[in-house]
């Protein structure tokens, strides 16, 4: 168990009558790179939600890094994905009236840390990420490349042990998906991240070293 | 050296984290300045929903201390007719129509009011002193004049001094009288001049603008006191009605210790009976109720009403902005934010909102009191305050008095109007707050 980063353990999920999650079960290994792949509506977004802590499963465990997310009240559920969870979405979700530099700070905001340790830090990943000359700009001056880098920045801003990505790559061109790709694996592998991505192209899935397929709330297979 | 240290959140996974108690505080600080910081640029990037807000929390500061500022004023203004005589209460007593209504004649408020019971009036608690009046109405066939014969005190022929226009101010014991300008003017009257009052001629000392301090207990003629009362005491429609002596009176100015108004009213109603009039800051607000409440309570009202939309206004913005955030609000519970401090943030957005709307809606209602200056009201006097014998056309006069009050803004009502506003704020956050949460991730999923 305690070399798992995430252990999903007979999950069920249901909105109404819709059954989304038919009992998954899924063990991984810290420093993974995981690819979820699979059909619009198979689930594979709503485990990615499970496992963040932000669905409640109907029935069955989660853990990250040994941590129960689904049975724990909503405030420790927040402190979990605060300190051990990073998440980087599709649409980039960045909150527009702040700076880049601002947005990256936001998880660390409730940190016992000195401010000053905090803005060097965000300092630094947002130069890691080629952004370094952009820290003043708001989401709306940056372009959708741009904007994923920042998002990346801020999921890892607290150096968490878990990186969950939604179709990261969904909003953005090719030639873009491929370098904001490139850069969440390069920037994981440096930060001994464990990552979870789900995705729906073969390409990206490729560069994982295992690949789930999801069907109608179940797994249908795993590759190594 | 235990105590110096504290835990902090736990990191889970890890052992919890010790860090001493200063370096902790400093973080703190830091982390409110970061919220002030955050709630500035969202409200800077909404400046629309900002300024609506502000606007409405204003509007209903500035309705509130403004409406307030105007009632008070009013309601002094109102005041002022009973405080310009000089004396706090003023006694009367109902009298009888005289048989015939020729030479001099007391008006029908101002009965005869024995010696023996002014010296009574004298000895009721908090009555400070007394000043003694005749009132008489002169009715000739050619021309009517009213007549005031008065004590020669502060309240009396001195106060009547120092209104003198032109002429001299006469005493107790002089044989002249003193002229309204008014009355001078229509009747050509001049200092020196010899005036006929009751049959006999006095001559004009002096005209005063009895105007300047209203039209309560205003006469066309005063004169010294006792020699009203020696012309009451003749004239035969006056002793048709009242064995009315040379001490006696028919209108008595009484000072009151204000802290014992309402006693010294009581008793001396009860010393007059059914017939006394007692006139006084109390019976005047009584008597004018409906002015005051027009003044005092619609101005709450309004206030009130205006408070109300002000409110329904923040609590439609700010339950729009927390409906247009939800995305936002999914992002900072996705990235770890606990929901009290998503909370927090929304409340100090709304915080700084209304304590900005305060601030300004209290400076425009400064600008509009400074702006207005003053009100400017017209009321009807009592007739028994300024009697005139109705039934000669030439003779009634106009009871109306125009007064006029400063605006003031009252800042214990102003402080109590900002924390009303802050507190608009505050609750309409939490009501916005109290929605049904939206689940966080059907916001931010990709499919």
């Amino acid at each position: 168990m305690t070399d798992l980063a995430i252990h999903v353990e007979a999950v069920k999920k249901r909105y109404g009558a819709l059954e989304v999650l038919r009992g998954v079960s899924l063990a991984i290994p810290k420093g993974e790179f995981t690819a979820i792949i699979g059909k619009s509506g198979s689930g594979k977004s709503t485990l990615l939600g499970v496992i963040a802590g932000l669905e409640r499963p109907d029935e069955g465990q989660v853990h990250i890094m040994g941590q129960d997310v689904a049975g724990v009240a909503d405030r420790q559920a927040a402190a979990l994905r605060r300190h051990s969870i990073g998440i980087v979405f599709q649409a980039f979700n960045l909150i527009p009236s702040l700076t880049a530099l601002d947005n990256v700070l936001l998880p660390a905001f409730f940190e016992a840390t000195p401010e000053s340790e905090r803005r060097v830090r965000a300092t630094g990943l947002l130069e890691r990420v080629g952004l370094g000359n952009r820290m003043d700009h708001r989401p709306s001056a940056l372009s959708g490349g741009e904007q994923q880098r920042v998002a990346i920045a801020r999921a890892l801003m607290n150096n968490p042990a878990v990186l969950l990505a939604d179709e990261p790559t969904g909003n953005l061109d090719q030639e873009t998906g491929a370098a904001v790709l490139d850069l969440i694996i390069g920037l994981g592998r440096m930060e001994g991240t464990t990552l979870l991505m789900v995705t729906h192209d073969p390409d990206v899935a490729a560069k994982a070293s295992r690949v789930i397929e999801m069907k109608d709330g179940r797994i249908a297979n795993a590759d190594t | 050296m235990l105590g110096f240290w504290i835990m902090t959140e736990r990191n889970p996974g890890n052992a919890p984290r010790r860090i001493p108690v200063l370096w902790a505080k400093a973080a703190r600080e830091a982390r409110n300045m970061e919220v002030l910081r955050y709630a500035v640029s969202e409200l800077l990037f909404r400046r629309g929903r900002s300024l609506v807000t502000m606007i409405s929390i204003a509007l209903a500061v500035l309705a509130v201390v403004v409406m307030t500022a105007l009632a008070t004023s009013y309601a002094r203004a109102i005041l002022v007719p009973v405080q310009t005589v000089g004396a706090d209460v003023i006694v009367q007593v109902q009298g009888d129509i005289p048989p015939k209504l020729e030479g001099l004649v007391f008006p029908h408020p101002n009965a005869l009011v024995p010696a023996a019971t002014v010296a009574r009036i004298r000895h009721i608690p908090g009555v400070i002193s007394l000043t003694r009046a005749v009132y008489l109405w002169d009715l000739e066939p050619d021309r009517y004049e009213s007549v005031l014969g008065i004590d020669d005190n502060d309240v009396g022929l001195k106060r009547l001094g120092g209104l003198l226009t032109t002429g001299k101010a006469i005493h107790g014991d002089d044989r002249a009288v003193l002229a309204d300008s008014d009355f001078a003017t229509k009747n050509h009257i001049r200092v020196g001049d010899l005036l006929s009052v009751g049959g006999e001629r006095f001559p004009v000392a002096g005209i005063v603008d009895a105007a300047l301090t209203g039209k309560v207990v205003r006469a066309d003629v005063y004169l010294p006191l006792v020699v009203a009362q020696r012309l009451a005491a003749s004239a035969p429609e006056v002793r048709a009605l009242y064995p009315f002596n040379a001490d006696d009176c028919n209108l008595v100015l009484v000072k009151a210790d204000r802290e014992q108004l309402e006693g010294v009213v009581a008793k001396v109603k009860a010393l007059l009976g059914k017939k006394g009039v007692v006139s006084s800051e109390l019976s005047f607000r009584q008597a004018l109720s409906g002015v005051m409440f027009l003044s005092r309570r619609m101005g709450l009202i309004i206030a009130l009403v205006i408070s109300v939309f002000a409110t329904a206004f923040v609590l439609r913005a700010t339950a729009s902005a927390v409906t247009e955030r939800r995305r936002e609000i999914a992002v900072l519970q996705a990235i770890g934010w606990p929901w009290r401090h998503i909370r927090r943030q929304v409340l100090v957005e709304n915080l700084v909102l209304a304590v900005l709307g305060a601030g300004v809606g209290i400076g425009v209602a400064l600008a509009v009191a400074i702006a207005l200056g003053h009100i400017s009201i017209t009321i009807d006097l009592p007739w028994d305050l300024s009697s005139t014998p109705h039934f000669i056309p030439s003779a009634a006069i106009n009871r109306t008095q125009t007064i006029t009050a400063a605006v003031r803004l009252s800042w214990s009502i102003a402080a109590a109007a900002a924390l009303g506003g802050v507190l608009i704020g505050w609750l309409t956050a939490f009501a916005a707050l109290a929605l049904p949460r939206p689940a966080p991730w059907t916001s931010l999923r990709s499919e």
